[in-house]
């Protein structure tokens, strides 16, 4: 059991701090004494070099997008597997669902590769936080446009599929939709272009959302993700998650700050 | 704008421990019950005091029954320097490094 703790302890360090988890592991198999509370002091220690360094932040925000787009690919593969057993690709012959049926599969294909781009960069080296920026940025792009496209590509089959037995049109919905779909894609868009463009584009949608008062379709989504995940799919609405916006908006800040808090630490 | 604060306690503590013997290499183990801190406060002070240049560090020799070796550190000069300054600074009662014979 001790030695499960310190090798989690050492497995927790941030990629930089590798060096000190093996000085903690050597030490840790020299003690004549008190193996488990050294074990634990330097699991707790590992933890909190993770909220003290820019880099144990910058991996955070890495971790949390990737639960998002975790979650995201779970409901993308379960829809897929839905369509397929229930032979929906044939009976809906609308072009929309069957670009959407072709597109799901690509953006998961491309969400897993930077996540595995991502794992690769954050955990097993040192992660610059330029590169967690850019890294996070995309992530954070990828659930948009995860949220977001679907969304919209659902929106223009239930348009084409007016009398259609699976849809029927809600005009005053989709009217409040349709400006926080735009809005959300312009934010993905920005989060392609970097951290500092990201921050302004996701604080300035939420202003756009509030201030227009469409945020009640962004509100209901609160839960989204894990509603989804937990239940199966049983419902055709796609809302996007106010909190997901302002996670965003955070984290490109907060790596923002770090790094110019670094930059400023560097001798000159 | 370059903060520049002082050590914490604890280590100060552990600067005056290896000012004590400066030219040891010293473990953490050692290091432990000298100072009586937990490695959960020892060992990021050892990082910070490394990250300001006060430490070094190196690995030991293989020891003879298999195990890895370990990891020991000193005080740089400029680590020694800012231990005397640091014990200078307090209470003549407190001072330990100007208690130590010659």
């Amino acid at each position: 059991m001790n030695r499960l703790i310190i090798t989690l302890a050492t497995a927790l360090l941030p990629p930089s701090r590798s060096a000190w988890g093996q000085a903690m592991k050597a030490e840790f198999d020299a003690l004549p004494e008190g193996r488990t509370v050294f074990a634990l002091g330097c699991l707790g220690a590992s933890l909190r070099e993770n909220v003290t360094t820019g880099e144990g932040w910058a991996r955070m925000g890495l971790g949390t997008m990737m639960v998002f787009l975790a979650g995201l690919l779970v409901i993308q593969v379960n829809w897929l597997g839905d369509v397929i057993a229930f032979n929906k690709v044939a009976d809906w012959p609308h072009l929309f669902t069957k670009i959407s049926w072709f597109v799901a599969p690509i953006w998961a294909l491309c969400t897993t590769v930077v996540a595995m781009v991502t794992i690769s960069q954050s955990c097993c080296k040192p992660i610059d936080l330029s590169t967690a920026s850019k890294l996070g940025a995309v992530l954070f792009a990828l659930v948009l446009i995860g949220t977001c496209g679907e969304r919209l590509l659902g929106t223009m089959t239930s348009i084409g599929y007016e009398t259609s037995k699976f849809h029927a049109i809600n005009w005053a919905k989709m009217l409040k939709d349709a400006p926080v779909i735009v809005i959300s894609l312009a934010v993905a868009a920005f989060g392609f272009k970097g951290t500092k463009q990201l921050a302004i584009a996701t604080a300035s949608a939420c202003f756009l959302i509030i201030s227009f008062g469409i945020e009640t379709p962004v509100i209901e989504g609160v839960t989204y993700v894990g509603a989804e995940v937990t239940d199966t799919i049983k419902t055709v609405e796609h809302p996007l998650s106010l909190n997901l916006f302002i996670f965003g908006f955070l984290y490109a800040v907060l790596l923002e700050v770090v790094q110019r808090m670094l930059s400023q630490k560097q001798p000159a | 704008m370059t903060r520049n604060r002082p050590p914490s306690p604890q280590a100060q503590a552990l600067m005056f421990a290896l000012a004590m013997r400066p030219e040891d290499w010293r473990y953490g183990y050692d290091l432990m019950k000298a100072t009586d801190l937990k490695s959960g406060t020892l060992y990021p002070a050892l990082i910070r005091l490394e990250e300001k240049g006060l430490l070094e560090s190196q690995w030991g020799e293989h020891q003879q029954d298999g195990r890895p070796p370990r990891h020991m550190y000193r005080l740089t000069d400029a680590g020694l320097k800012c231990a005397h300054e640091l014990d200078a600074a307090r209470p003549a009662s407190a001072n330990t490094l100007r208690k130590q014979p010659a």
